[in-house]
């Protein structure tokens, strides 16, 4: 069994570059199964499933969405087993860009979207720089130069990835994407994180609404980047 | 891992082009399909070196398709099935995307910049990623000030310049550090700048250049022409001495009207 991992930001086209990519790896004979993971809602499942794929849902509702990949990988691996799957490809929601749920013998993807500026791939963090390939999508809203400038940044964030431009509406770029994804190594044995999710939890993660410092306790950071730890 | 990647696809590609120490002396697209699955009808066609071919037809039939094959050297993954090839060859992957060893400049229909930053921050950025020195970026602006009327400040902010600004700079980016031997323009006359110029600019000399187009002088100016519909290349058209003939008349016509906008402009009156 192959894992894949397909994050980055709400709307920079996961699921279209997905589903295009999906279509390749059935043309060349694999058995993809898909997992996508949101916070409230989705639909995109019923858009997988127009293209005759096993798939599943999982809303992650109160708890945060990559924690919640990630503590599910077990059950969406044997999922994946029953529907006799040789590829699993989980997408994640994508939010905080804190957290890179990126399992290290998965083959790890970022969809980046290039109209959102060349200072983008500084901002996304671990998500990108812990990724094996990055995706820009949306190259045809921009000059080929801004393309080319978007891609230095990428590379400045993360020096050995491979790149891949594509476009969710016209499939550019899927066939090289399939490739890389068929190509990848089988999953194995334990699996651990690449990047560590954030430090801690405070009073706010277990429902304190109240917003006045004194009422929290944990490893809490201030606004001028002090670090304490508040509490027993 | 991405090297093993590269390696593996090569091989299995079989003859690729790997190095930019070859020249691109042909550039041949190798038809595909229509948007209705229908063959292409010209099956195969040669540019050569030094040669400007125009992409004609009417909106939507698929000109900036074709452009976007030939940018990307489509290997029949594209929704049309075509192929480019470089000297007969299938260009490696690395041809395909890394800037530093790019083949193609391309001047699309963009009119405006997304990026928030400065002219010239972008452009050394630019020059960086193309492996050039980022002084020519000063290069680039003195250069798009010649096509353009208000001119661009290295300070200014991408994003407020004006369409006809934005898109002198890009070609004067793609004479400059994008100095690459196969040059793509898309409807360079929708910029507002001076379109013989920037076409001249952009040709330089021994390039293999492709123009999507609706304007008669530009269409005139290549040797030969590709007609788009539906999304298929329908038939190739040389130019002859007749259309040479009308040229000239076109060329008298447009310069004219050019004078007479610039007058126009300038707050004149006209004569």
């Amino acid at each position: 069994m192959k894992m894949v991992v397909v994050a980055g930001t709400p709307g920079s086209g996961k699921t279209s570059v997905l589903m295009h990519a999906v279509k390749d790896l059935l043309r060349a004979g694999h058995f993809p199964a898909l997992v996508k993971i949101d916070c409230m809602w989705t639909e995109d499942d019923a858009r997988f499933r127009r293209l005759q794929v096993p798939v599943a849902v999982g809303l992650a509702k109160d708890m945060c969405p990559d924690h919640y990949a990630i503590y599910n990988f077990d059950e969406m691996l044997q999922w994946a087993e029953a529907q006799q799957a040789d590829i699993l490809l989980n997408e994640t929601a994508g939010l905080c860009l804190r957290c890179a749920p990126y399992p290290d013998k998965a083959l790890a993807i970022c969809v980046i979207d290039v109209t959102t500026g060349p200072n983008s791939p500084l901002k996304v963090g671990p998500l990108l720089t812990t990724a094996d390939a990055a995706v820009m999508t949306k190259g045809d809203l921009v000059s080929q130069a801004e393309r080319e400038v978007f891609r230095e940044r990428i590379l400045e964030a993360n020096p050995g990835c491979r790149i891949i431009e594509a476009n969710g509406l016209s499939g550019k770029g899927s066939a090289e994407l399939a490739q890389l994804m068929a190509s990848w190594p089988d999953i194995s044995g334990e699996m651990v994180l690449r990047h560590n999710p954030p430090l801690a939890i405070c009073t706010l993660c277990t429902g304190e609404l109240r917003i006045s410092k004194e009422h929290h306790r944990g490893v809490l950071r201030h606004l001028d980047g002090f670090m304490e730890y508040t509490g027993e | 891992m991405s090297q093993a990647i590269s390696q593996s696809m090569s091989e299995a590609m079989g003859p690729t082009l790997m190095t930019i120490e070859i020249m691109p002396m042909t550039l041949t697209i190798q038809g595909g399909v229509d948007k209705d699955g229908h063959p292409d009808a010209v099956s195969e066609i040669e540019i050569a070196r030094g040669e400007i071919i125009g992409i004609v037809g009417p909106t939507g039939s698929g000109k900036s398709t074709l452009i976007a094959d030939i940018e990307q050297f489509a290997l029949g993954d594209t929704p049309s099935g075509r192929r480019i090839l470089i000297n007969g060859l299938e260009p490696a992957a690395e041809l395909r995307s890394n800037p530093r060893k790019k083949l193609v400049a391309q001047l699309s229909q963009n009119m405006h910049f997304l990026a928030d930053m400065s002219v010239e921050e972008f452009l050394r950025m630019h020059a960086k990623s193309r492996g050039k020195d980022p002084g020519l970026a000063d290069k680039v602006i003195a250069l798009a000030n010649t096509l353009t009327g208000e001119p661009v400040n290295p300070a200014f902010q991408l994003t407020i310049l004006s369409g006809g600004q934005s898109r002198a700079l890009m070609v004067a980016d793609i004479a400059v550090i994008s100095d690459s031997p196969i040059v793509l323009i898309d409807e360079i006359e929708n910029a507002g700048i001076k379109k013989q110029e920037a076409l001249r600019l952009l040709a330089g000399e021994g390039k293999i250049v492709v123009v999507v187009t609706h304007d008669p002088m530009l269409a005139l100016m290549a040797s030969r022409r590709i007609v788009m519909k539906n999304g298929g290349m329908t038939k190739v058209i040389s130019t002859n001495e007749d259309e040479q003939r009308v040229f000239k008349d076109v060329e008298r016509v447009d310069g004219w009207l050019t004078s007479l906008r610039e007058i126009i402009r300038q707050g004149e009156v006209v004569a």
